[in-house]
Order: structure tokens, then C-alpha cells, then sequence
């Protein structure tokens, strides 16, 4: 717990889900990008950096998870 | 396929430091394909999901297949030593899925316990299907290789029909529904919007993750929790923010994704349960 803190403190997070960054369309050999947002966020214990998702619950959840995990 | 190769060797790989979190009190397991319409007034608004049944020791828990790996995955990781780069692999691993509820149940009591996480507050509510009205129509068919017999009831405004097998003779089935001499095989409501079919049934021989061990769930009722839900709904953000976390939103980016979630919202009008 405190190695994940310490570590999130030099630096700032970025929370996103890399396997749904990209979205493969019916022709697999093309990838379609999905555009994401990156929100400015403050972890309940200060830390600060960016929450990402493709939705406001997405976002939401990220933020959650891992302030579960670096601010218990 | 290669990503639940993945998602399975990496569950493989915390089995190790995670054995509290495993349980062998699950005999079988069924799964069910869940279709659904999320707007009653668009037909090509349906959508697919894996959903898991597990059973055993007189007890039942049934959730979506993503929302059981994704807590496997992230129960496993709190034992491991941590770090940004691995929270980051780990969050990358958790499939997406509709739904983030549990429901267990006790075949002898016949009581039905629905659990969900709201924020960061696990709620529960429990319901009595002791006198759940199932009528046994005499009509019998072959579904996916079982011979099945055709039931009807009634469950929070809508009707459905089951079809249900006595040659696997669980007393069970999908979501809340059990009750019937064998299991559910296949049952729908009347207008299709809602629809389980059974994909796979096996017999299991190792233990599996137990992922709701640990948590602390806040006992209310059912009225309850949908208001809880509700005022969810309404500001999600402002739920978030009274734990503590702070969005500090770009100019224009919270109206933007609040016109999105709403949209989508309004599209979302087809709950399973009516009442």
C-alpha cells in the first residue's frame, strides 16, 4: 500500500483502460481511436493527476479504484 | 479469446497469494447469454451479455461474467505489492460489463439477496420468493439438448415465460428467478426485452474466487436502494465527490459529459424490473 502511495506521490497518475482505448470496428483490420476524456483530478488523500474514460461513469470508477487503492 | 487466455493467466498467477479469497462450497456452473433491449421504443437497441451462475451447498450466486473477473482480478491484486505500472496492467485487464450487481440465494428459505456497490458503499437488499406464483403448463420441447417443460410467472410487472430441466435438478436459475423442479434453461418476459438462455452448464472441480467475501454490506430494503440509486443517478459526480475526490473539470468538459450521460440516460428506460 505504502509503495504505491510513495510512488503515485513523485509524480501524477494517469488512470485509463488501455484495452478499451481503441475499438476494433466489423473489419478487423481496421482500429477506429475512441475518443476519451482525461479529467483533472484530486485523490481523497491530495495526490493529484487525471482520471480517463469514455463515459462520466467510467471516469467515476477509475477515479474510485484507484483511490481505494492509494488512499485508504 | 486471447484476452481471457489473459485475464485467465493472470487470475492463475494471484491464485497463489489468494486462497482465503477461494471457495469450493460451488459445485456447478451454469452460464446464460442475457440479451436486452435498453429502449422499449427502439428495437435495435439490443445488447449481450455473459452472465455466470454458480451453485452449491443449498446456495446460489449469479452476477455478469465480467463483473466476477473483474473483482477476481482486483481482489487478488490487493495481496500483491503494488505499484503504478501494475494497478495500471491490472485495470487493464477488468472487462467491461452492464452490470455490477451479485444476487445469492437460499433454496431452503427461498430468499433472495440482491447486492451492488453504489460509490463506494455496498448495498443489499433481500427479498422472499417463498411465495413466488410458478405455473407448470404441461408443454415439453428439447432446448440445447435438455428436454424442457414450459412454466409462467410473474415477477415486478412483467411476464415470463420459463423453460426449465429435470434432467439438471437445481431448484434455480438466472437472476432472481428459481423455484421450478429443475433449471432454468431458457425463460423471457412476453415482449422478449429480456431474455436468458443457457450457454453452459459443468460440473466444477476446483474452487473458485468467492468475490464477495470481505465486504461489508449495508442491509436496507428494495425501495430503499432504488431511491439510493436514483439520487445516484441524478448527480453521480456529487456522490463521488463526497468521498473525498474532486474533479477539476476543464472549461466546457462537465457540461459536455453531463449532456452525454443524460442522453444516454433517457435511452436507458427498459429496467428488468417495472415495479
Amino acid at each position: 500500500m505504502k509503495l504505491l502511495k510513495n510512488s503515485f506521490l513523485g509524480t501524477v497518475f494517469l488512470l485509463a483502460i488501455s484495452s478499451t482505448s481503441f475499438a476494433l470496428t466489423s473489419n478487423e483490420n481496421q482500429v477506429e481511436a475512441v475518443k476519451r476524456t482525461y479529467v483533472p483530478t484530486t485523490l481523497s488523500c491530495g495526490i493529484n493527476g487525471y482520471s480517463c474514460g469514455d463515459t462520466t461513469q467510467e471516469i467515476i470508477e477509475n477515479a474510485i479504484a484507484i483511490d481505494e487503492m492509494v488512499c485508504p | 479469446m486471447k484476452f481471457t487466455s489473459s485475464i485467465t493467466m493472470l487470475i492463475l498467477s494471484f491464485a497463489f497469494c489468494s486462497a482465503q479469497e477461494l471457495t469450493d462450497k460451488f459445485k456447478h456452473k451454469a452460464t446464460y447469454e442475457m440479451t436486452w433491449q435498453i429502449d422499449s421504443t427502439d428495437t435495435e437497441s439490443v445488447q449481450s451479455e455473459t452472465m455466470i451462475f454458480f451453485s452449491g451447498g443449498g446456495q446460489s450466486t449469479f452476477s455478469s461474467e465480467g463483473q466476477h473477473i473483474g473483482d477476481s482480478i482486483q481482489k487478488a491484486y490487493k495481496k500483491l505489492e503494488r505499484t503504478p505500472q501494475s494497478f495500471s496492467e491490472m485495470r487493464s485487464k477488468i472487462p467491461k460489463t452492464e452490470f455490477n450487481y451479485y444476487i445469492t440465494k437460499d433454496l431452503a428459505s427461498r430468499e433472495v439477496s440482491y447486492r451492488e456497490e453504489i460509490v463506494r458503499d455496498y448495498y443489499e437488499y433481500t427479498e422472499d420468493f417463498s411465495n413466488i406464483d410458478w405455473r407448470i403448463l404441461p408443454e415439453t420441447k428439447q432446448i440445447a439438448g435438455f428436454a424442457v417443460q414450459k412454466a409462467k410467472t410473474s415477477y415486478a410487472g412483467r411476464h415470463y415465460t420459463a423453460w426449465f430441466t429435470t434432467e439438471i435438478p437445481i431448484s434455480d436459475g438466472p437472476y432472481k428467478f428459481n423455484g421450478l423442479p429443475g433449471l432454468i434453461v431458457r425463460i423471457a418476459d412476453e415482449k422478449k426485452f429480456y431474455v436468458f438462455e443457457l450457454t453452459g452448464f459443468k460440473v466444477l472441480k476446483d474452487p473458485v474466487f468467492d468475490t464477495q467475501a470481505n465486504e461489508e454490506y449495508l442491509e436496507t430494503d428494495k425501495s430503499s436502494f432504488l431511491e439510493i440509486k436514483e439520487d445516484y443517478n441524478a448527480n453521480p459526480i456529487g456522490a463521488m465527490e463526497q468521498t473525498g475526490i474532486s474533479f477539476q473539470f476543464e472549461p466546457g468538459q462537465k457540461e459536455k459529459l453531463e449532456k452525454e450521460r443524460r442522453a444516454r440516460l433517457k435511452k436507458e428506460n427498459n429496467p428488468i424490473e417495472l415495479e
